[in-house]
């Protein structure tokens, strides 16, 4: 599955390990990189991330209910609490998934198809039920997130600036939804809050003095 | 971020490290801790709350406080919490008004890069270790369900910021103003704050001071506790139902020693006798022939029924006297009434008696008697028992018993006053003991509407 294309701007290597990814940023020169049948289209350069202090980086390993993924990609988002990752993960079986993380709050959730009809994202308000595959979920944020940058791979693409009208959900328990109105129909999330440990962790940044 | 040299391994991470800056109201030092995670840093020495997210570092407010704060764990210390190490990065404090009065709080903001934050609160030397939850409770009446447990409306009120000192992950303001519930089931105590913006919700666990101290390892004393924290665990909570229990095994003790004294008495009747009393006999003693008590010190009892009494009364003044001159004196007075009133009727009084004397050595007796009456003649009979199984001491020792529970449901009750006079339902403790038992999950939720609030 694993892909390994020359950047057309500076001629070092891509990688591309999940056969769905169809956007990469060139580790070397921020070029954004788009993934065409044969070759790659170079739409320019990617603009720089924010420090956020992640403990995260690409080639992280870690483990979700047990399966193992590698971190390949990443979205940065800003909202108005702050700045929000959305880790692209490659599950061992190929699968992607997405590891939210900001300021030490974690979740993991995959792209879901819904039998129900989502609700339009002006009628959204915090607070109120969205049911999603027939559980109830409410609604904790909705926001216009605003789109930093991206790094790694991505199965879709991305522009830095674009604007990711989004909203937040928690179910019963740990479970937890994402709406994204980037596309229409709404693409959904679904997911659930993890602690740190329980990702089980390796290829972490090293942190001064943790 | 990615270095745009050649040379370079992809995606070089700079490492993140605790920086330092100059405060744009005074220049005096500023050490940013929690990384880039900062959005707000609040200069010691001038009170200035600068925006790190600017590039010019723009003031935010700045405090005006006369009062200097000194956090009581310092900013910069690490400590392990729960299995976790986290620095303090951030002090605050806030402040409430209910019914004219301030009550004022510290929060100390603690971070870890892995982890997020956490919150310690203080108020009158209580601690808390609070975390933001990530789902939410469901409401249960006017308190909440979370974690299995029911938790219960302690207060609402309106917080504001009265002083910052170090950093945080908002751009914190001087008087910024927040709507804040608590709910408790001791030892945790749930939060929501509201603000026009977002809720949020969070949840603190009553934490010992002495946890912390070492945590830290604080050198500054200890504040004094004051009062009962809202989320404070009773030092009755568990063993109630133990003290009940020891009572219950006393209770059994008693019956089995009452048990045992009726068993073992001798209960046994030493003399008896027939008597009438008529008036011509008014003032006159009978004495008794003598007759045998044996056995151990023990009760002694005297039966006396009298007939026919009429609306009228027999008064025996009597005398248990020893051979050697021991004298047990005693009167007793047995009455009958009866009549008609407002259509009903009643009686009064009865045909019998009983008198006790308690611890009569054994040895020979005889009963004077000196019998009085209203009536023209009554007849009376006596007889005298030794050692009678008494009830009384038996009710006595459950009485007893009775005054550990009562103590105990007084000193609960006296801790919930305290824990909930500072709440929003001051008085109402028995309405409002907090249960922090696992209460058995209720029927599944049926999934509502597709919108509703």
């Amino acid at each position: 599955m694993k892909k390994e294309v020359p950047c057309p701007s500076c001629g070092a290597p891509v990688v591309f390990q999940s056969a769905a990814s169809i956007m990469a940023v060139c580790a070397y020169c921020s070029s954004t990189l788009v993934r065409h049948d044969l070759d790659l289209e170079n739409i320019g350069k990617m603009a720089q991330l924010q420090a956020d202090g992640s403990p995260l980086q690409l080639r992280a390993e870690g483990r979700f209910q047990g399966e193992s993924f590698t971190v390949v990609g990443r979205i940065q988002l800003r909202f108005e609490k702050g700045l929000w990752n959305e880790w692209h993960l490659l599950f061992d079986d190929q699968r992607s998934g997405w590891l939210g993380e900001s300021a030490g709050i974690y979740a993991v959730s995959f792209l879901t198809e819904v039998g129900e009809e989502i609700p339009k994202f002006e009628e959204l308000q915090a607070g109120e039920s969205v049911i999603l595959k027939k559980e109830s979920y409410e609604v904790t944020n909705v926001e216009k997130a605003f789109c930093v940058g991206g790094q790694g791979e991505l199965p879709f693409q991305i522009g830095p600036g674009y604007e990711a009208p989004v909203a937040d959900l928690a179910g019963a328990g740990k479970q937890f939804a994402t709406l994204d109105y980037s596309e229409e129909p709404p693409l959904v999330y679904m997911g659930e809050y993890v602690e740190f440990e329980e990702l089980h962790f390796s290829g972490l940044r090293e942190i001064d003095g943790w | 971020m990615a270095d745009p040299s050649l040379t370079a391994p992809p995606s070089t991470p700079v490492s993140p490290r605790v920086k330092t800056l100059k405060c744009s109201g005074c220049g005096n030092p500023l050490t940013v801790r929690g990384m880039e995670r900062t959005e707000a840093v609040a200069c010691e020495a001038c009170g200035s709350v600068i925006d790190l997210t600017d590039e010019n570092l723009r003031i935010l407010s700045t405090f005006q406080s006369k009062i200097k704060h000194k956090p009581l764990i310092p900013l910069g210390s690490r400590g392990k919490v729960r299995g976790d190490l986290f620095e303090v990065i951030g002090y605050l404090r806030r402040a409430v008004t209910v019914e004219g009065e301030d009550y004022e709080w510290s929060e100390y903001l603690l971070f870890n890069p892995y982890k997020g934050f956490r919150w310690l609160s203080e108020y009158n030397g209580h601690w808390n270790f609070i975390k933001t939850t990530t789902n939410i409770p469901k409401k249960k009446g006017d308190g909440v369900r979370y974690l299995d447990k029911t938790f219960l409306h302690f207060q609402s009120a309106e917080s504001r910021v009265t002083y910052v000192l170090g950093e945080f992950y908002w751009k914190v303001q001087a008087g910024e103003t927040c709507k804040f519930t608590d709910y408790i089931a001791p030892p945790l105590i749930l939060s929501k704050e509201q603000t026009p913006q977002e809720t949020d919700w969070s949840i603190g666990e009553y934490i010992e001071p002495e946890t912390l101290w070492s945590a830290f390892r604080v050198t500054s004393p200890m504040p004094a506790r004051i009062g009962v924290a809202p989320n404070q665990l009773s030092p009755y909570s568990g063993k109630v139902a133990s003290l009940w229990k020891l009572i219950g095994y006393l209770f059994l003790a008693a019956v089995f020693i009452h048990l045992a004294l009726f068993f073992f008495s001798q209960n046994k009747l030493v003399f008896e006798n027939r008597f009438t009393f008529q008036q011509k006999d008014k003032g006159k003693a009978i004495v008794t022939e003598i007759f045998d008590i044996f056995g151990r010190p023990s009760n002694v009892v005297i039966k006396t029924a009298a007939a026919p009494l009429d609306n009228s009364w027999l008064f025996l003044n009597m005398a248990l006297i020893s051979e050697d001159g021991r004298a047990y004196d005693f009167g007793r007075e047995i009455s009958y009434y009866h009549g008609t009133e407002d259509g009903s009727a009643w009686t009064e009084g009865g045909f019998s008696d009983e008198a006790t004397l308690p611890s009569i050595p054994s040895g020979r007796y005889y009963l004077r008697i000196e019998p009085e009456s209203s009536a023209p003649m009554v007849n009376y009979h006596i007889r005298v028992y030794r050692d009678v199984p008494r009830w009384s001491f038996f009710f006595l020792a459950l009485g007893a018993l009775c005054i550990l529970p009562i103590l105990l449901i007084w000193r609960v009750a006296r801790f919930e006053g305290k824990r909930w006079s500072e709440s929003d339902h001051p008085g109402t403790v028995w309405m409002r003991i907090p249960d922090s038992t696992p209460e058995e999950e209720e029927g599944k939720e049926k999934p509502k509407g597709k919108v509703s609030r």
